[in-house]
């Protein structure tokens, strides 16, 4: 007790210097916990963000080899593929059925812009409602034929309102070119301010005609799970089970640039039909998760921490540096002190005890002060709202750049920390432990 | 009975390229309850003496026996316990942590024993000898809020805290002045008797010298006069 409070109190003793030795460790621990909460809060915005577009966390693709050899999406006897999914019925919360215009041209008057259009079961997209600002017209008759969701972004361009109609050109999936007339129900805004993507919403029969997918075939069958940690397993029962029947491509054992292109068209709009490798019978089914759309991310995140943990090490090793110069001040100041405390009984260990203690005081109180400035630097910078077509728009929840701090992290940090202070400090301190009484009494500091 | 004893004891010390022969075959023996005092000039060895029986400086040669036991054959830890055990230190100059206040600085000793006494009873005993050496009102006060004669009280108040048999005091009244000096030496011996604590003070001081039962003069490292009142 008597040890912690004399390293607690030598703290003070010389408060400048103790100011910036802490104030350098905080800043290494602000640099680090800021980074890792937005790289985390990047991450799970871009999740979130991806889940809400895409419909879901696992995505399966139907594709189908015509007679002339042409490639077509879609999915039409879901009986191989109701099996399949039976088997994961326990991870699944919801299902949703899409298909998709990948580049289509919107036109109205004349200003044109492309976007996509999702073909939609409006009765069994709830949660996607759900994520539908509107910021003029109305959800109410969207469930007709023809009604049409765009962004505002889109709309903007374009000069359209809701309730004017719009032309839509668009490839159907057997590559022939189609124009469609469509009713401006709803704008919306950017979803997520996910503007990049620029994504419509129409019902799936009324798209199904235009690009000549039969009224009960789609494109696509998303999967929500009720757990997104379940998302590989999930994925890896259901393509055992469809391999049984059906050919089965999976979006993580793709290596290859064609299916990397491939995966990246489906992320941004779906495939681009034509000639393929070699035919197959039936439907071959495409299985993407949201791991594998977000391993660019991961990546880049990736790399992002380990460029902020380099930076954290680096200028901790400066701090440490610091830190070993001060406290072997501090040994040649305090030698008439150590030789009083160990003429009166100290033993060697209680006074090492000291010199570390008070060092880890001080990375300590470094550290509490690192994290409190990231804590607030994330609640301020959570709170700025950037316009949506802002370039952080990837990043952005709501307008908002997300934080996530985890409690895991932070003690890594400060268990990291501590070592390297005790590592730091173990020299002097050992020093001072073996310093031998009568010289130390005599020192004339 | 015998608790200190010194036996042909020498002290050298190098000294850049030469030698100082600090203690020269000094022998004398130190019985409990004894109020002695260690004379002399500057550089005849009182300091080096003291140093020896207080177990932080070792002899070139000779024995130093503390309740009989050969202090050189002692390891560290050991050195430390007895220190802690047995003896008491006053510095010329005080030597108080200053981080700590006066109660603190007091009960500082008993708290880096094994087995400290119970809070309560801790703190009746450190208030008692605070009120001994006239300190009662102090007890929060630092270090460098109290007078050279006030930090010497609580430097003696601290060497008598564990109840150590012996406290040795190194020119305890060399950073003082004349009157308070005195006083100082006074406590001492007021404690010497309270307690039954045996006192080594060195002091080149010959007005204070006399108040000792026993005093050991000494000039260039050698005994010249061993004399009991």
């Amino acid at each position: 007790m008597n040890i912690s409070k004399i390293a607690i109190r030598n703290i003070t003793r010389q408060k400048k210097r103790s100011f910036l030795l802490g104030g350098a460790i905080a800043f290494g621990v602000f640099i680090i916990i800021t980074i890792g909460s937005f790289t985390s809060g990047m991450t799970e915005t871009l999740k979130t963000n991806f889940t809400s577009i895409m419909g879901g966390h696992i995505y399966i693709l139907g594709t189908e080899t015509l007679d002339s050899g042409r490639v077509v999406q879609v999915i039409g006897d879901t009986a191989d593929l109701g099996k399949a999914i039976s088997t994961i019925d326990d991870l699944v919360e919801e299902y949703h059925i899409r298909s998709q215009v990948g580049m289509g041209e919107i036109i109205f008057g004349s200003k044109s812009t492309t976007l996509q259009i999702s073909g939609v079961d409006w009765n069994k997209e709830e949660m996607l409602l759900k994520t539908l600002t509107v910021t003029g017209g109305s959800l109410e008759n969207i469930d007709n034929p023809g009604m049409l969701i765009i962004p505002e972004l889109i709309a903007d361009k374009i000069g359209v309102m809701a309730g004017e109609t719009v032309l839509v050109r668009m490839d159907t999936v057997t590559g022939q070119k189609n124009v469609g007339e469509f009713t401006v129900a709803a704008i919306t805004k950017d979803q997520d301010n996910f503007s990049f993507i620029s994504m419509a919403y129409t019902e799936m029969g009324y798209l199904n005609g235009l690009i000549g997918l039969g009224p009960n075939e789609y494109q696509y069958l998303n999967l929500h799970l009720n757990n997104i940690e379940d998302m590989d397993i999930a994925s890896e029962r259901l393509a055992a089970e469809l391999k049984k029947t059906s050919p089965v491509d999976l979006g993580k054992d793709d290596s290859d640039d064609e299916k990397e292109d491939q995966r990246h068209g489906f992320m941004f709009g779906g495939f681009a039909p034509g000639a393929v490798e070699e035919p197959w019978e039936g439907t071959k089914f495409s299985i993407t998760t949201l791991n594998d759309i977000m391993e660019p991310v991961l990546q880049l995140v990736n790399i992002l921490n380990i460029v902020s943990l380099s930076l954290f090490i680096i200028l901790m090793l400066i701090t440490m540096v610091g830190l070993i110069n001060t406290f072997r001040m501090v040994l040649i100041e305090r030698t008439k002190e150590i030789g009083t405390m160990r003429a009166i009984g100290m033993h060697r260990g209680s006074v090492r005890s000291i010199f570390l203690l008070e060092a880890l005081f001080l990375s300590l109180f470094g550290a509490f002060g690192g994290i409190i400035l990231s804590g607030v630097t994330t609640i301020a910078a959570g709170l700025i709202r950037f316009t949506s077509d802002s370039p952080l728009g990837l990043f952005l929840n709501n307008g908002k750049l997300q934080f996530i701090t985890s409690p895991s992290g932070i003690l890594k940090v400060v268990i990291l920390l501590s070592i390297m202070t005790l590592a730091a400090v173990y020299m002097p301190a050992r020093k001072a432990a073996r310093m031998k009484v009568v010289d130390a009494l005599r020192a004339q500091y | 009975m015998t608790v200190i004893s010194l036996k042909d004891v020498h002290k050298k010390y190098p000294l850049g390229k030469t030698e100082v022969h600090a203690v020269k075959g000094v022998s004398f023996d130190i019985e409990s309850g004894d109020f002695i005092s260690i004379a002399g000039p500057s550089g005849s060895g009182k300091s080096t003496i003291l140093n020896m029986i207080g177990c932080i400086d070792t002899p070139t040669e000779g024995i130093v026996t503390i309740n009989e036991t050969n202090t050189i054959d002692l390891k560290d830890k050991e050195i430390t316990n007895l220190r802690h055990e047995v003896l008491g230190f006053i510095f010329q100059n005080f030597n108080l942590i200053p981080v700590l206040n006066v109660f603190e600085n007091i009960e500082f000793p008993m708290l880096l024993g094994k087995n400290p006494l119970p809070r309560l009873e801790r703190e009746t005993w450190i208030f008692g000898l605070m009120d001994e050496v006239g300190l009662g009102d102090w007890k929060t006060h630092k270090p460098n809020e109290l007078s050279g004669g006030q930090r010497q009280r609580v430097a003696i108040a601290r060497a008598l805290v564990t109840k150590p048999q012996i406290v040795l005091a190194d020119e305890p009244t060399a950073n003082l002045d004349s009157e308070t000096g005195a006083s100082i030496i006074q406590l001492m011996k007021k404690m010497n008797k309270e307690y039954g604590t045996t006192f080594i003070f060195s002091t080149h001081d010959q007005s204070i010298v006399e108040i000792a039962d026993h005093v050991i003069q000494l000039k260039d490292g050698k005994i010249i006069e061993n004399k009991r009142s």
